[in-house]
């Protein structure tokens, strides 16, 4: 365990220079797991260069497979001009040293990885490289403008002499941090926006990659659970004594919401732990169904004060906020030659990564080591130290490759469970795997959500106002959360944000939220808010267009005056699609786009409807997330983005019966399969040389542009997800 | 205690696991090779797939008790250390399958067995016999990738 606590020292060592996190720190060690080779010269926190040259950066990010791991050592390495191939990438572990400078903390979401890390890691690869160049002018006594630098040796051309970063790190890492540095052009990029390998693919098709579930000490134990309908749900236990008295079983410890058995092996934990039966006292959803929920969703509208969403004002970062005169657009409507009234509705979510949920923790003299597959490191950390009754400099949170997350790993619910088993045995790791049912039941699913739109239109067609009310459980409530700084008093943006696209020039709009505190366990999914407010926006404007009797993707662009990179990449979706091409009787095609800040995706889609049966023929997908470092890994995101959201569009529902949620599987929770895939052809359409957000932007997208796409063939318009409830594939 | 022979990646073993025991956790938790992948526990995911026989097998659906004779390779074995690649490995890195990688192992194995028994799959013989489910969709690149490790085995 020595140097698992390690990297306090290097804490004092940033506060004593008066450094921000992540910055260069010169001389103090790399903590823990990511030590670097004896004799290596550190450049900071995320990097050290060893006398023969190799390079270790620590990747502050989780990588869940998003790939930014490969981005975030492509841009430093770009700057530093290292030699790529012997440059090592270590996992990381929670650390202030390690916070995204955009959220200001250590959690790997929203998709701002590569956005909130690169100018931060473009200066620090920089900064060392001219370190570097500044030890070798003064070995080699020539001025550092005669020196270049490439593949991790710097070259004085004059003299045709050379040195090797390994022999100058030490030199260079006792050198003061220059103030400013120059980055390079974009021109001379070697590594970003190149195709080549990812790093970890490596490790990840030999089976060498180190997940969650695959941590291991000698004499661990591991931990299988028996759980209650709820996390918050009373019960009592039966059968515990059985259990214990089981092959294997070491101890039976009560976790949050049910019990850990504790065994040497999972088969005997999972064996003991099926002994065990919770009569249950009390659940905060005691009785939901599929019935009761859609009840409560509707009644909502009437029974629950709306809470207001502001205008955001497109292209402005950070958002802009417009308040809205709900009297304005109430005299619009109420004056409006025609009303048109929409009601819609998605049902909760699965994440269901493919790595079940999975946590391990050790609890020893020496502090708690958290060790598991966590997107948001810092609370895992905070939470365990709570948890084991501990100062937080007596807890260490490394994170393992994550087995997917797609949001559900942001939770620390898990975390804190492996914590509570482990203090049953003090002294040894204990893993605790959730089997894949318990996964399911046991999700913060993406919450289930109600619509209800009215759009104002004039004698000409014209759209005047538009009016959408959403209900649903609140996520920051759920989670007991304090409002994003300000958003206070406003309605959760979560569930209302982008209801209805700031982009569109309508004359006047209002969002509304009637928020239903349903405590069913809710949390952040990928794309979280456009989730489900792309469907609901999206499938209004084309049901706008239709009853106007316009073009849905001529009335989108008449409303996008000014929007140039929303229009680039609608354009180009439609171009890429023949929208204009002949429409053979039961073929149909729909569009739908979806934006943030950085972000530029629309998507068309080629169906054809007989009877019931819907065929997908063709996806195509048109993407601006501005500068990419990995093209390769971008289009991945797009293309499994969009996989994603195929999944929830066509099957994604969890049913609640008699207080619980229903699904136990994926034989009734459904996923693609290879032989599922329609073609989905994706056009990569930089608009700006800064990167932008990727991890998301295709999901929420596509299941607009297949119910427009249906309603367009002659089959119906679909206001309520998934499709199979109406139509089969 | 009772002791199961059994050979695994061309090695005598011996375990002491209840007959029940899945071969998946008998492979992960006591043989050490972790990289076969529990996901769903019912046969339905594949991340768990293994070679028994020279076929692909879904481990977790298969106790210990019924494994007999029959020699079990698993992802750690199906190319030599510090040798070369497995062609359907190499493809895998050169067309970037992987995302998250998890289900990765499982669908090596399969798409391994597959083109042992169908060295030139048609793509409608691939759609219809990689039943392997990966949540990240990484299924656009499966086909070009097999394609490629088809040509190169």
């Amino acid at each position: 365990m020595e140097g698992d606590f390690a990297n306090i020292s290097r804490r004092s060592f940033i506060g004593a220079l008066g450094l921000g996190a992540g910055a260069l720190v010169l001389g103090a060690p790399l903590g823990g797991s990511a030590r670097a080779a004896a004799g290596a010269a550190s450049f900071g926190a995320m990097l050290a260069i060893a006398s023969d040259g190799a390079v270790t950066f620590v990747c502050p990010s989780s990588e869940m497979g998003q790939g930014t791991q490969e981005a975030l050592a492509r841009i430093v390495a770009e700057e530093l001009d290292c030699d790529f191939a012997h440059l090592t990438v270590r996992l990381p572990w929670a650390d202030p040293a390690f916070n995204n400078p955009a959220a200001r903390r250590q959690l790997t979401a929203n998709s701002m990885t590569v956005t909130g890390y690169h100018a931060m890691l473009r200066k620090a690869g920089a900064s060392a490289r001219a370190m570097l160049v500044q030890a070798a002018a003064a070995r080699l006594s020539v001025a550092a403008a005669e020196l270049a630098t490439a593949d991790g040796k710097v070259r004085h051309a004059a003299s045709a002499r050379e040195l090797g970063y390994g022999e100058l790190a030490e030199a260079a890492s006792a050198l003061p941090v220059p103030a400013e540095v120059a980055l390079k052009a974009p021109g001379a990029f070697r590594l970003i926006g190149q195709k080549r390998p990812r790093k970890d693919l490596l490790a990840k098709v030999t089976g060498r990659a180190e997940f969650g579930i695959d941590v291991h000490e000698e004499g661990m134990l591991v931990a299988a659970l028996v759980l209650a309908p709820h996390p918050k749900a009373t019960f009592t236990p039966q059968g515990v004594d059985k259990a214990r008295a089981m092959p294997g079983v070491v101890a039976v410890a009560p976790v949050s919401g049910g019990l850990a058995v504790l065994a040497d092996r999972f088969w005997r934990a999972k064996t003991a732990a099926e002994a065990i039966t919770l009569e249950v006292s009390a659940s905060p959803i005691e009785g939901l169904s599929n019935a009761s929920l859609a009840k409560m969703l509707g009644e909502a509208f009437d029974k629950v004060p709306p809470q207001p969403f502001p205008n955001i004002v497109p292209g402005v970062w950070p958002p802009k906020l417009e308040r809205v005169d709900k009297a304005v657009v109430t005299s619009a409507i109420g004056g409006a030659a025609r009303r048109l009234e929409r009601a819609y509705s998605v049902p909760h979510l699965a994440h269901a990564t493919m790595e079940p949920i999975v946590c391990s923790a050790k609890v020893s003299p020496e502090g708690l080591l958290i060790r598991g597959p966590v997107q948001d490191p810092e609370a895992s950390r905070k939470l365990g130290a709570s948890l084991a009754g501990l100062p937080l400099d007596k807890v260490r949170c490394e994170v393992t490759f994550l087995g997917g997350g797609f949001g559900r790993k942001w939770g620390t619910d898990f975390v804190g469970v492996a914590v509570e088993a482990a203090k049953a045995a003090p002294g040894r790791m204990v893993k605790t795997i959730w089997t894949r049912e318990q996964d399911m039941a046991w999700d913060q699913f993406r919450p289930a959500h109600a619509v209800r739109s009215t759009v104002g239109l004039g004698a000409n067609g014209e759209v005047l106002a538009v009016h959408s009310r959403i209900s649903g459980e609140s996520l920051m409530a759920y989670h007991r959360k304090a409002p994003i700084p300000g958003f206070e008093g406003l309605a959760d943006a979560n569930a209302a944000a982008q209801l209805i696209y700031g982009a569109y020039d309508f004359p006047a709009r209002l969002i509304e939220f009637h928020p239903v505190p349903l405590e069913v366990p809710v949390g952040f999914w990928r794309s979280v808010t456009m989730s489900q407010n792309a469907f609901f926006a999206e499938s209004l404007v084309d049901e706008i267009a239709r009853e106007t009797g316009q073009d849905p993707y001529r009335f989108r662009r008449a409303h996008l005056a000014g929007q140039a990179r929303i229009l680039a990449v609608l354009d180009k979706a439609a171009a890429m699609i023949g929208w204009d091409k002949p429409r053979p009787r039961g073929t149909g095609r729909g569009i739908a786009l979806c934006y943030s800040e950085s972000n530029y995706c629309a998507q068309a889609a080629e169906v054809t409807v007989k009877g019931k049966a819907l065929a997908i023929k063709r996806i195509a997908c048109a993407f601006d997330g501005g500068l990419m470092i990995d093209p390769v890994s971008v289009e991945g995101q797009i293309t499994g983005g969009i996989v994603f959201g195929l999944q929830a569009a066509l099957w994604g529902e969890v049913h609640f019966e008699g207080g619980k949620p229903t699904a136990q599987n994926f034989s009734d929770y459904r996923m693609p399969l290879l032989a599922d895939m329609p073609a989905i052809e994706v056009a990569l359409v930089p608009g700006s040389d800064r990167p932008g957000n990727c991890g998301e932007a295709s999901t929420p997208v596509i299941a607009p542009a297949l119910v427009n796409a249906i309603a367009d063939a002659g089959g119906p318009r679909i206001r309520a997800l998934p499709i199979t409830r109406v139509l089969t594939v | 205690m009772t002791m199961t022979k059994l050979s695994v990646n061309g090695q005598p073993r011996e375990v002491d696991a209840a007959g029940d025991t899945p071969l998946l956790w008998v492979l992960r938790e006591d043989l050490g090779l972790p990289g076969t992948k529990y996901g769903c526990g019912v046969g339905l995911c594949g991340a768990c797939t293994v070679h028994v026989d020279g076929e692909a097998v879904r481990s977790c659906q298969l106790p210990l008790s019924e494994l007999g004779e029959r020699k079990v390779t698993t992802i750690e074995a199906l190319s030599p250390e510090g040798g070369p690649l497995h062609p359907v490995q190499a493809a895998w890195v050169s067309e970037q399958v992987p995302q998250c990688g998890y289900c990765q192992p499982g669908m090596i194995m399969a798409v391994a067995a597959l083109l042992k028994t169908t060295p030139r799959p048609s793509e409608q013989q691939i759609r219809d016999q990689v039943s392997n489910i990966c949540r990240c969709g990484t299924y656009p690149r499966l086909v070009g990738a097999i394609a490629k490790a088809a040509s190169a085995g």
